[in-house]
C-alpha cells in the first residue's frame, strides 16, 4: 500500500472497477467467472463496460454535489483498470491505494484486497463496478459495516446492492453523503445464481452474504423467485403470446422462465438465461438459434418484421439490459417498440407495485423511445398496463 | 398450551377477595370445537323427528291416496335419500355448528375489509319471516302480491335516487350477478349500434373490485387492467389513455377502490372512456362509504350496480340467494332484465314485454327477502340517516386507521398522510421484515381471539396486506378493542413469533391444507359430489377432514388419523 491517503474533513468515496465484468453479455455467454471465458468474450469481440461504466457514475456524482456547491468527496481508486482508468476517462483527481497488479488479467483477489485498503483508510462509501460475482467478493472482503453500492456492470446483477443504473448510482452516492443527510443504510442481500439448479433449469439465486447499501428505492429488489403456484399462471400467459404470434415470422425469445413457459407451448426447447429465436408454423414452431449472441440473433431474424418477447426480472422490472443483452438496442430498434411483446404472470406483477419496468440497453436514446405505457400479457385473455421507464 | 395462552388472573387486587376485577385485554377466548360430522353421516335409519297422528277414520276414505292427486311427472320413484334424525340430534348439530362460527352476531367483525361486513338488525328478519310475505309465491297472480311488488318499485325509486341513474334492476341473485347484468346490457348496447364484434375489451383497475375482470371474463371480454400509480395508488389518466381503444367496450372501475382511496379524477377516466365509444360502469358493491355524498350519475357514469348485502344490510348470503341491483341511464334502459316492475296508478304489475332485454339473469324477478330487508333498513334511517351512515364509517375507518399505524410493523402505503374513505388496505412488510411473520399469520392468529381473519388480496400489490373496514355498524369502544387485539397480536409477533406461525391455537379447525380447495378431483361442495370422489357413504373412507385432532380421538373418529 501506498503513504496514507490524507483524506481531511471531507467525505470519500472507495472506488473499485471489476474491469472484467460484463464482457460476456453482449456476445451471449454467463458471465465472466472463468478465465477461459473472458478469453472467448475477448475474441468474440466484446469491450470491457465496466470502467465505463463507472465513469458515468463519477461524473453524476460531481455534477450533483457541484450544483448544490459542496465540496466533492475525496476519491479513491484500485490501481490501473481496478479504478483509476475510470477515474481518468471522467476527469476526475484519485489517490490510488495500492501498488499497480501484475500484468495483464486482474482477479477477484486484486477486488478484494482493493476493498480492503478502503476499509483501512475509513472511506465513507465503497462504491463497485461488476456484476453478482463481484458482490460476492466485497462481501468476503469488507466488514459488513462499510457502507457499499453497486454500479451495475456485470452480466448477473440480481443482489439487491446494485443501483438501478450507474447514473443513478452517482446520485445516490452524492445524497448519501451530503452534509445534510443522515447516511441510513440498509442490509440487503448478495445473491448469485447456484450453477447446480441453474443446470437444471432452475433460477435459484443462493444467498452469499450482505452488504449495507444507502437506503434507496433506487436499489435494485432482489430477484423474487417464481412460486410453485405460479406454473399454471405461466402457462396461461405463456399460451396468450403463442396465439398472438404471426405464423412464419422470426420470434426473438428473451431469458426466464416465463419465455420459457411461451417455448414449452410452441414445443421448442429455451435456454433459461439465453436468447433464443424461433420461427411459430402451422404444424410448430422451429429453433433458428438457441443460445445466440447479438451475431447469431441478427442472422437469424434476417432484415424482415420480427417479434420479441421478454419478461420482466422478477424483483427488478428490467425489461432490457440485465440477462439479455444478445438482443442488442439496433434489433430492438429495427423491430419497432410494437414488436416488443411482455409477458409476466399477475403476481410477477404485482409484486413490483406500480413501479415502472425498467430499460437499460445501453442506448439512451432507445432507452427513451422505449419508455411510456406497454400492454403485459398476463394470462388468457388478460392484459395489464404498465409504465416503462429508463432505468 | 403455549406460554400466549396462560392467562393473566383476575380479582386477585383490589379490595375484597370476593370483588370482581377488571377483565383482561383482550379478553379470553376458547372457541368450541366439536368434531362434527356431517348431517348425512349422523343418520339413523327409521329414526324421525316428528311422528305424525294416524289419520282419522272417515278422513282417509274421503280423501283416498293423496299423492295419486298429483301429476305423474312430479311424482318421485324413490324416496329422497334424506339423513333420518330425532329433532333433539338436529338442534344439537345445528347448534354446534353455531358455535364453530365467527362473525358480527359473535365478535368485532372488522378483519374482512372490502366485504362490509355490517350488522344487519334483527327487526328485519322479523319482517321477512311474517307469513305475509314468506308464503307468497311467483307465480301468483300480480294482482294477489300488490304489496311486495310496490316495495320492489319503490326500492327502484329510491336506488334511482342514491345513484343517480333513470332505472335500477333488483332481479341479480348477487353482486357478482349484478356486475355480469351490466356487463351483458354492455354487449347488448354495442350489438345494438352493431359495434358488438369490435368491441371486445373491458377495462379495469388492479384495486377495483376483483369481479369485475372476472364478470367481464366469463362474459367473454379481453380484461385490461391499469396498475396503480405507486405514489397515489391511483391509476394515472395516462395509463387509461394507453389503455383506451376502439376495442373498449366499458370501463368498469370502483371508487374508492380497494385501498379506501377516492379517486378525484374519475370524471375525467369517463370522458376518455365515452370519447373512445365505449361506456362505464360504477361498482358501487360497496357504497358504505359515499351514499348520500356522490352519486354515479353525476360523475358521467353509464351504469352502476349495489350489493344489497354490503351497503344496505342484508345478510351475506355465502352462497345462498343474496340480492344485486344495477343502475342505467335512460339509453341503457331497454337493455335491462325482464320483467319490470312498473306502475299503473294504484297498480303495480310486471311488464314482459321488452324487445331489446337481455332476458332473466334469474328464475322471477328477484330474491324478495333481500329485497323486502333493504327496503325496511333504508326506509328506518331516511336520506339524513344514509348519509350518517357512510359519515360514521369514513370516521370509524379513520379512528381504526390512527390506532393501526400506530402499531409497530404497519403502514398504509400510498397517498401518505392522506386519509381514506370507508377501509385501508394496511401492509405488515415492515413486520414481516423485522420478524418473518407474514400478515396471513396474523390474520390467523386473531381467530385465536373471536374474530374473523383476513383473505384475497391476491395478487399481493400491497406487500403483506391487510384491508380493515369498520362499516358504521361499531362503536369506539369496540375500536379500541380491536385495536388492543391487534396489539397484542403484533407484540407477540416481536416477541415469541413461533406462538403466531402455529396459530390458530383456541380455535375450531386447525391449519387447513389448501391443495383440497385447489384440486378439482378434491374439492366436495356437496355430500353428493365428496361422496362420488371419495368413495363415501362413511367418514371412515375419507381422508382427513381438516382438523387438529388429538391422537386419542382417533378411535372415535378413525377419518382423524392423518392420511398416508
Amino acid at each position: 500500500m501506498r503513504d496514507g491517503p490524507h483524506l481531511g474533513a471531507r467525505p470519500s468515496i472507495g472506488l473499485v472497477v471489476n474491469p472484467i465484468a460484463g464482457l460476456g453479455g453482449r456476445v451471449g455467454l454467463k458471465g465472466t467467472d472463468t478465465p477461459e471465458v473472458v478469453a472467448r468474450a475477448l475474441a468474440l469481440g466484446a469491450i470491457p463496460q465496466a470502467p465505463r461504466r463507472a465513469a458515468e457514475t463519477l461524473l453524476a456524482l460531481h455534477s450533483v454535489v457541484a450544483s448544490r456547491g459542496d465540496p466533492q468527496p475525496g476519491l479513491l481508486v484500485g490501481p490501473g483498470d481496478l479504478g483509476e482508468s475510470a477515474a481518468r476517462l471522467a476527469g476526475a483527481a484519485a489517490t490510488v491505494v495500492v501498488e499497480a497488479v501484475h500484468d495483464g488479467q486482474t482477479t477477484a483477489a486484486d477486488t478484494r484486497q482493493v476493498a480492503r485498503a478502503f476499509e483501512s483508510a475509513g472511506v465513507d462509501l465503497l462504491l463497485f463496478a461488476g456484476g453478482d460475482g463481484t458482490a460476492r467478493d466485497l462481501a468476503a472482503a469488507v466488514d459488513e459495516r462499510v457502507p457499499t453500492l453497486g454500479i451495475p456492470a456485470g452480466v448477473k446483477v440480481q443482489s439487491a446492492v446494485f443501483a438501478t443504473s450507474p447514473h443513478t448510482a452517482g446520485e445516490i452516492s452524492a445524497a448519501f453523503l451530503a452534509p445534510a443527510s443522515r447516511r441510513t443504510t440498509a442490509e440487503r442481500e448478495v445473491v448469485d445464481l447456484d450453477e447446480a439448479a441453474y443446470r437444471r433449469g432452475e433460477v435459484a439465486p443462493l444467498l452469499h452474504g450482505y452488504l449495507r447499501v444507502p437506503a434507496s428505492r433506487s436499489i435494485q429488489s432482489r430477484k423474487a423467485p417464481t412460486p410453485p403456484g405460479e406454473a399454471a399462471a405461466m402457462a396461461a400467459a405463456g399460451a396468450e403470446v403463442v396465439a398472438s404470434l404471426p405464423i412464419g415470422q422470426p420470434c426473438v425469445l428473451g431469458p426466464g422462465t416465463t419465455v420459457r413457459a411461451v417455448a414449452e407451448q410452441l414445443g421448442v426447447p429455451k435456454t433459461l438465461v439465453g436468447v433464443d429465436v424461433v420461427v411459430p408454423g402451422p404444424g410448430g414452431a422451429r429453433l433458428l438459434a438457441g443460445d445466440a449472441g447479438e451475431r447469431e440473433v441478427r442472422a437469424a431474424i434476417g432484415a424482415g418484421p420480427v417479434s420479441i418477447v421478454v419478461t420482466p426480472i422478477g424483483g427488478q422490472g428490467f425489461l432490457f439490459g440485465r440477462g439479455n443483452q444478445p438482443i442488442a438496442p439496433a434489433i430492438i430498434r429495427a423491430a419497432g417498440r410494437d414488436a416488443v411483446i411482455v409477458v409476466a404472470t399477475p403476481a410477477k406483477l404485482a409484486a413490483l407495485g406500480g413501479r415502472p419496468l425498467l430499460v437499460d440497453t445501453g442506448d439512451a436514446e432507445l432507452d427513451r423511445a422505449l419508455a411510456g405505457f406497454i400492454t403485459v400479457i398476463t394470462g388468457r385473455a388478460e392484459r395489464v398496463v404498465v409504465p416503462v421507464a429508463p432505468a | 398450551m403455549t406460554a400466549s395462552q396462560a392467562h393473566p388472573a383476575t380479582g386477585t387486587a383490589g379490595p375484597s377477595p370476593d370483588a370482581i376485577g377488571p377483565k383482561p385485554m383482550p379478553r379470553r377466548f376458547h372457541q368450541a370445537s366439536w368434531d362434527e360430522p356431517i348431517i348425512f353421516e349422523l343418520s339413523a335409519p327409521g329414526t324421525r323427528g316428528v311422528l305424525l297422528p294416524e289419520v282419522e277414520p272417515g278422513i282417509r276414505e274421503r280423501v283416498g291416496d293423496p299423492v295419486a292427486a298429483l301429476p305423474v311427472g312430479v311424482r318421485r320413484r324413490t324416496p329422497p335419500a334424506l339423513p333420518e334424525l330425532a329433532q333433539i340430534h338436529v338442534v344439537r348439530h345445528y347448534t354446534r355448528l353455531s358455535q364453530e362460527n365467527l362473525g358480527v352476531d359473535l365478535n368485532i367483525d372488522v378483519g374482512q375489509g372490502t366485504c362490509t361486513m355490517k350488522y344487519s338488525p334483527k327487526v328485519n328478519d322479523q319482517l321477512i319471516r311474517s307469513p305475509r310475505l314468506a308464503d307468497l309465491h311467483p307465480l301468483q297472480d300480480p294482482a294477489t302480491i300488490q304489496g311486495v311488488l310496490e316495495i320492489m318499485w319503490r326500492l327502484e325509486q329510491i336506488l334511482c335516487e342514491i345513484s343517480g341513474m333513470s332505472r335500477v334492476t333488483l332481479q341479480p341473485g348477487a353482486g357478482s350477478a349484478a356486475i355480469w347484468t351490466n356487463v351483458s346490457m354492455i354487449r347488448a348496447y354495442h350489438a345494438a349500434r352493431g359495434e358488438g364484434d369490435r368491441r371486445d375489451e373491458i377495462v379495469t383497475t388492479m384495486f377495483s373490485h376483483p369481479s369485475n375482470a372476472a364478470c367481464a371474463k366469463t362474459a367473454g371480454f379481453r380484461v385490461v387492467t391499469l396498475m396503480p400509480d405507486p405514489d397515489t395508488g391511483r391509476p394515472s389518466l395516462d395509463a387509461l389513455r394507453a389503455a383506451v381503444s376502439d376495442r373498449t367496450a366499458a370501463l368498469l372501475i370502483t371508487n374508492p377502490e380497494d385501498t379506501g382511496i377516492f379517486n378525484p379524477e374519475i370524471d375525467d377516466f369517463v370522458r376518455i372512456v365515452h370519447e373512445a365509444g365505449g361506456l362505464c360502469s360504477y361498482d358501487q358493491a360497496n357504497a358504505n362509504g359515499i351514499l348520500g355524498i356522490t352519486r354515479a350519475r353525476e360523475a358521467g357514469f353509464d351504469l352502476c350496480h349495489f350489493n344489497l348485502h354490503k351497503t344496505f344490510s342484508t345478510p351475506h348470503a355465502c352462497g345462498g340467494p343474496a340480492a344485486g341491483a344495477c343502475g342505467v341511464t335512460e339509453d341503457l334502459a331497454p337493455f335491462l332484465p325482464s320483467p319490470t316492475v312498473e306502475r299503473d296508478g294504484d297498480r303495480f304489475f310486471l311488464d314482459a314485454d321488452r324487445p331489446e332485454s337481455i332476458g332473466k339473469v334469474r328464475p322471477w324477478y328477484g330474491v324478495a327477502p333481500n329485497i323486502v330487508r333493504a327496503y325496511a333498513w333504508i326506509m328506518s334511517l331516511g336520506a339524513t340517516g344514509l348519509r350518517e351512515v357512510a359519515e360514521v364509517a369514513v370516521l370509524n375507518n379513520n379512528y381504526l386507521m390512527h390506532r393501526v399505524l400506530g402499531l409497530r410493523g404497519s403502514s398504509a402505503p400510498y397517498a401518505a398522510g392522506k386519509r381514506r374513505i370507508e377501509q385501508v388496505r394496511y401492509s405488515w412488510d415492515e413486520l414481516t421484515r423485522d420478524t418473518g411473520v407474514h400478515s396471513e399469520e396474523l390474520g390467523v392468529r386473531m381467530a385465536d381471539f373471536g374474530t374473523h381473519y383476513w383473505t384475497s388480496h391476491h395478487p399481493f400489490v400491497v406487500p403483506e396486506p391487510m384491508t380493515l373496514e369498520p362499516t358504521e355498524s361499531y362503536s369506539r369502544a369496540d375500536l379500541d378493542e380491536y385495536a388492543a387485539m391487534l396489539g397484542a397480536v403484533v407484540r407477540e409477533a416481536y416477541a415469541e413469533p413461533e406462538t403466531i406461525r402455529t396459530a390458530p391455537h383456541r380455535s375450531t379447525v386447525h391449519q387447513v391444507r389448501h391443495e383440497w380447495f385447489d384440486d378439482p378431483a378434491r374439492w366436495a361442495v356437496t355430500w353428493r359430489a365428496y361422496c362420488r370422489k371419495h368413495g363415501g357413504g362413511g367418514i371412515a373412507a375419507t381422508p382427513d377432514a381438516g382438523r387438529d385432532s388429538p391422537p386419542s380421538s382417533g378411535a372415535a373418529h378413525p377419518a382423524a388419523a392423518p392420511d398416508a
